[in-house]
Parts: C-alpha cells; structure tokens; sequence
C-alpha cells in the first residue's frame, strides 16, 4: 500500500470522507470543485506540487486519488461518463484504473 | 520561493462567519500573494449550494482562533513572517471567526458551490491576489450566509512570501 503523499490531517480534503457521500455528478470538474467521488469509491483532487509545464497557461498540480500522488499533473480533473479525465500538458487523458492514456 | 499553508479540517463554523483571516505584516516585510483557497466538508451528503467569498476587511477585525502558517516546502529554513492571532492583527493568520468585528469587508470574489463537490480557487497566474506589507486591511475567506450544515468543514488557502 502507498503512503498517503501528504499529511492527511493538515489536509484532510484529501482523505476518502467514507460511503455515507454519493458519487459526484457527471461533468463535475476540479477546479472550481475541490473533489470527486468517482463510482469505485475513490476520492480525487489537486495536490500543491506545482508542474514545471506552462503550456497550459495555468498552474498544473500533482493528480491526488485517495491521498496517493499518481504522478502525473494537470490543471483540470474531470468526471465524465463513469471516468475520470486530466488535462494538462499533454492534452486529455483518460483513467484506466491503473494509469492515465 | 517561500509557501506557506493555512488550513484546517473537521471544524464547526458558527454560521455566516469567516474560515480565514490573513492581515499582511508592516512594511518592509514581504507581501503576501494569495495562490489558492479551498473550501470542503464531509458531514452533508445531500447536494445543496453554499455561498462562499473572499473578503477584505478593515478594523476593526474578526475574532478568531489563531492559527500558524505551515511551511509548503520542509526544507526551507524560515519560519512565514505570519504568525498566530486571535484578533486579526497586522501580521496575523487565524482562522473559524466566533465574532465578525465591525469592520467594513470588501468583497473581492464572490462564488458559489454545492458542498458535496468542495471549493477550490485556484488564480491563473495573472489573477492571484496580491496584500501588500502595511495594507490597512486583511483578506478572509468569508461564508456570507450560514451552510445548511455547520459541522466537519474543512478550508484552506497558500500563500508565499513575495
């Protein structure tokens, strides 16, 4: 199991809040939503270890699931159709629940 | 460059209230530039919009809990120039206001999101919010109405040292 990339009590947005919480809406998009809840139960958000890539014209952050860095950064998390996409530097890509393609 | 986190979690807010209140240090201390707030909670699971501002405001300031800016970076050897205060004080972070203060606020931003989904404000780099050292004014997070519920909310915001 993956240590959590940062303290989860200092940032506990980060945290899966646990079942109680739905599954976010389709086409909800991080920012302006901090979270989502994707239908396998795992929470997603920005982190604050900025990318080194402007191309994008905004600031890119590391991708978050369930407190975990996947190693990629992007500037847009979004869910979409039961699958969750990132936008950044190299364009859209998609979650295949183990990477990004 | 220097960053620094304000944030909290699980916190019970009192209703219209303000989650963070910032009040940049005397001149020639560094400004502060503002990179981003965030605003979540995980008691409500039923969608519902909640209003949500960023705010400036003169004396006289909000009462509030004292909070101790965090360092981003580990490694860096300095400690912010902010440091923890109840009242508001140039120089100060705190943040879950018990009492507003009589001070005019200024509404810098003003936005709304469903509580299920949180708030993430992140400035394109044009548009971060910069307080200059010596401003007569502090810049809060502001809840303008109460949230439905008050319980497990959590917030946030960077900053670094300019």
């Amino acid at each position: 199991m993956m240590r959590p990339a940062y303290d989860l009590r200092r940032f506990p947005f980060m945290k899966p809040m646990g079942p109680h919480m739905p599954v976010t809406d389709a086409y909800v998009c991080i920012p302006p939503a901090l979270v989502i809840n994707d239908s396998c139960g795992a929470l997603w958000t920005l982190g604050f270890d900025r990318g080194s890539s402007w191309r994008t014209g905004e600031f890119e952050f590391d991708v978050i699931r369930n407190g975990v860095k996947t190693g990629e950064h992007a500037c847009r998390i979004e869910y979409r159709q039961h699958k969750i996409r990132i936008f950044g530097e190299a364009g859209w890509r998609t979650w295949n629940g183990k990477t990004f393609i | 460059m220097r960053e620094f986190s304000v944030s909290t979690g699980g916190v019970t807010v009192v209703g219209a209230s303000t989650l963070i209140f910032i009040n940049p240090a005397a001149a020639p201390n560094p400004n502060l530039e503002f990179l981003r707030f965030w605003v979540g909670q995980s008691a409500n699971a039923t969608s519902a919009q909640q209003r949500i501002q960023l705010e400036s405001q003169v004396t006289a300031f909000p009462t509030l809990t004292g909070a101790t800016p965090v360092k981003m970076k580990p490694s860096d050897p300095n400690a912010s120039v902010i440091v923890s205060g109840t009242a508001g004080a140039a120089g100060t972070a705190g943040i879950n206001a018990s009492a507003e203060g009589a001070g005019a606020k200024t509404t810098l931003w003003d936005d709304a999101f469903n509580v299920l989904n949180g708030w993430l404000h992140v400035p394109t780099p044009p548009e971060t919010r910069i307080m200059p050292a010596g401003y007569a004014q502090g810049l809060g997070l502001f809840f303008p109405v109460a949230p439905a519920t008050l319980t497990n909310w959590a917030f946030g915001c960077v900053f670094r040292e300019i």
